[in-house]
């Protein structure tokens, strides 16, 4: 059992996506767990991820061959297939013990495509029926499954998801000669079209089952095929408007195969991946549409820059930001100011004036976001708005300190 | 004709009022402040306080009659949102939050009118919101770093050492989750522990010299099979890592070490 699970932990660890947010799921009568809206981390690993779900593979065996992973056909590695059982048990011990909110389970792809998609399903019907297990359950679901098969894991999982891996089709036909874009594409679609349908039903009835409550989520990996960050963001911009997909993850590319397809890379894309997390961040909360952070004459993010102080530089017109009148959405494009701050200060500002000493108080990065605000007390300096002189205030050190400056959004459960 | 000095100056004697602890001793305290119209006041807990110099102490016995009434008054006046605030601000513990607290609530129940809501540019109202924040988000963190061992009985324990007194915010959560199991969690630092049994949630106290001090002596209370489950989970734990991805900083950050004792994954 430890091998067993030394090896298929360690072939499910290169899929980022953890957060175990977005289910409400109340704890089943006579049974065990709930969902909790929020997401919970029961642990970090030595990189800094969190844990949260007991995240693991059904089997390392896999019929596809795909350059970028480690468990293609063509590699000589240890194999492991766990039965149901082992799976269910560790699921619901790891559970009591309040290690885990629940289980990511997905695959290598042995027998077909469908016998894998059917054995993942099994898992977590066996979980909530049998066992009336509440926790939370990610199923992956295997590139070209049958929509029947996707449509039963809806209804026992909490979320699914179908990576896509490549950001383009080109890319992932050169890559993993046995997928395109239609076997994932068919999929998302039809989990997308599942979960309008039965929120359309439990309008009508609040006994309808749910589908997939915290919505559905997919991985891009980053540096092993040539797309610029314009690519990659419209892309996503793309699958949270049509798919409306919860979560698109970012995978700075780690070399695990030998393979003259792929590029030769001393270290994983880490800043990369952070800048692209920023601006995915910034889609998402704080409204900025993604052909305002990159395009055809910046098709790359500044590496050097996060990606809203690149856009702020860029629009000296937008400034300087009088917190104290400008609307919510203009003061959450002020670089230094966050969510939660902006929303501080626009509650603060009904009684009375907000003054440099609250925005510290509010968490404010004062030393980002002062270039950019108006303040009544410095006459004549914010008139004097030079990108080239505040952008050495705002830019992060070379690349050896990487990710000094924000915390990857990859680690916050959302 | 200067009869009412020897009164100034005994309304300006600084004054400490020192109450049993909990919610109701402390609004206990605040309804005898405001009855006494001392202007100088410190409010403290018996356990934790240190008198100053040229100070009065008062001591104060809980009234719950009282302190119900007091609460129901506070959220009349500002809403069910901010009373759980101002006591999820107490429960930090923070040095002086109680006086802060007091400053606050002596403003409302003096001229407050309904609805006023809180104005967060005073920096006390402030400051009730950020101990709040902290303890909350202790809570929250320990929703997930509460660690159960399984008892040769079957029963589930767990032993952790917050910063803030968080284990009646851990109360619902884990009751929701855990509704058939006996489970027990035990604050190192304040001797007090959190039992369900049978479906009740309970706050006792114990002994914190009787209680183990890190990971591995909880787990020696535990029975064979679990000691299996832990190695498992360590194992997990050890395998899903990147070492290309390491990260000490972020991982400080997030799991601060100050919390390793009582995981397994980490040990002290």
């Amino acid at each position: 059992m430890q091998d067993k699970l030394k090896i298929l932990s360690a072939a499910a660890k290169y899929d980022v996506s953890c957060s175990s947010s977005g289910s409400t799921r109340s704890t089943p009568k006579g049974g065990m767990g709930n969902g909790e809206a929020s997401g919970i981390c029961h642990t970090f690993t030595d990189d800094g991820r969190c844990v949260s779900l007991l995240k693991i593979l059904l089997s390392n065996v896999c019929l596809f061959d795909c350059a970028y992973c480690s468990n293609r056909r063509s590699n000589d590695i240890p194999r492991a297939t766990f039965r149901p059982s082992e799976v269910v048990n560790l699921t619901l011990e790891f559970y009591r013990r309040n290690l885990i909110e629940g289980l990511f389970l997905s695959s290598g792809i042995f027998g077909s495509v469908d016998t894998t998609m059917e054995a993942l399903v099994a898992v977590a019907r066996t979980l909530r029926v049998q066992h009336r297990f509440g926790g939370y359950i990610h199923l992956k679901t295997i590139p070209g499954a049958s929509p029947d098969l996707v449509a039963q894991a809806g209804l026992y999982a909490d979320r699914l998801s179908v990576n896509i891996e490549i950001p383009s089709e080109e890319g992932l036909k050169h890559l993993a000669p046995e997928k395109d874009y239609a076997s994932v594409f068919t999929p998302m679609n039809s989990i997308h079209q599942g979960i309008l349908e039965h929120k359309a039903e439990s309008r009508i009835s609040r006994h309808a089952p749910r589908f997939s409550p915290a919505g559905q989520s997919t991985q891009l990996i980053v540096g092993a095929s040539p797309e610029t960050d314009l690519q990659i963001l419209s892309l996503a911009s793309g699958l949270y408007g049509r798919q409306q997909l919860k979560r698109v993850y970012y995978s700075g590319y780690i070399p695990v195969n030998r393979d003259s397809r792929l590029p030769l890379v001393a270290r994983p894309p880490l800043r990369r991946e952070n800048r692209l997390y920023q601006a995915d961040w910034l889609m998402r909360f704080y409204k900025f549409q993604f052909d305002e952070l990159v395009d055809d004459l910046h098709p790359d993010l500044d590496p050097d820059l996060d990606p809203k102080a690149a856009w702020a530089l860029r629009h000296p017109e937008r400034f300087p930001v009088d917190v104290n009148h400008a609307d919510l959405e203009t003061i959450l494009r002020v670089p230094g100011i966050g969510v939660k701050s902006a929303k501080l200060i626009v509650e603060g500002r009904r009684h009375g004036t907000v003054r440099m000493e609250h925005l510290q108080r509010f968490g404010v990065v004062l030393k980002r976001a002062r270039p950019f605000l108006y303040d009544p007390f410095a006459v004549g300096l914010h008139r004097d708005f030079r990108p080239e002189r505040i952008r050495p205030l705002l830019a992060a050190p070379p690349e050896s300190t990487q990710l000094s400056l924000f915390p990857s959004p990859l680690l916050l459960t959302a | 004709m200067n009869t009412c000095a020897p009164d100034i100056v005994s309304h300006a004697t600084p004054t400490v009022l020192v109450h049993p602890g909990g919610f109701d001793g402390f609004l206990t305290a605040v309804c005898e402040a405001f009855r006494l119209e001392l202007p100088l006041v410190r409010i403290e807990s018996e356990g934790a306080f240190e008198p100053e110099l040229f100070e009065e102490v008062r001591t104060v016995e809980t009234d719950p009659h009282l302190a119900e009434r007091a609460a129901d008054r506070i959220a009349w006046l500002c809403g069910e949102t901010i009373l759980s605030m101002i006591r999820a601000a107490l429960l930090s513990e923070l040095p002086g939050i109680q006086s802060v607290v007091w400053r606050v609530l002596r403003g409302l129940l003096r001229d407050g009118a309904p609805g006023r809501g809180r104005n967060i540019l005073d920096p006390d109202t402030h400051a009730i919101l950020a101990a709040a924040e902290k303890t909350r988000h202790e809570a929250h963190r320990f929703q997930g770093f509460v660690r159960f061992s399984k008892a040769p009985d079957g029963s589930l324990f767990s032993v952790i050492a917050p910063d803030h007194d968080i284990l009646e915010l851990l109360a619902p959560h884990f009751a929701a989750r855990f509704p058939q199991d006996s489970w027990m969690i035990a604050d190192a630092k304040r001797g007090r522990c959190l039992r369900h049994h049978q479906g009740e949630v309970q706050i006792l106290s114990v002994d914190p010299a009787s209680l183990p001090r890190e990971s591995k002596a909880v787990e020696s209370l535990a029975s064979m099979t679990d000691r299996g489950f832990q190695e498992l989970w360590r194992t997990y734990y050890r395998s899903t890592n990147i070492p290309e991805r390491a990260n000490p900083k972020l991982l400080a950050r997030n799991l601060p070490r100050k919390y390793w004792k009582y995981l397994p994954e980490r040990g002290s």
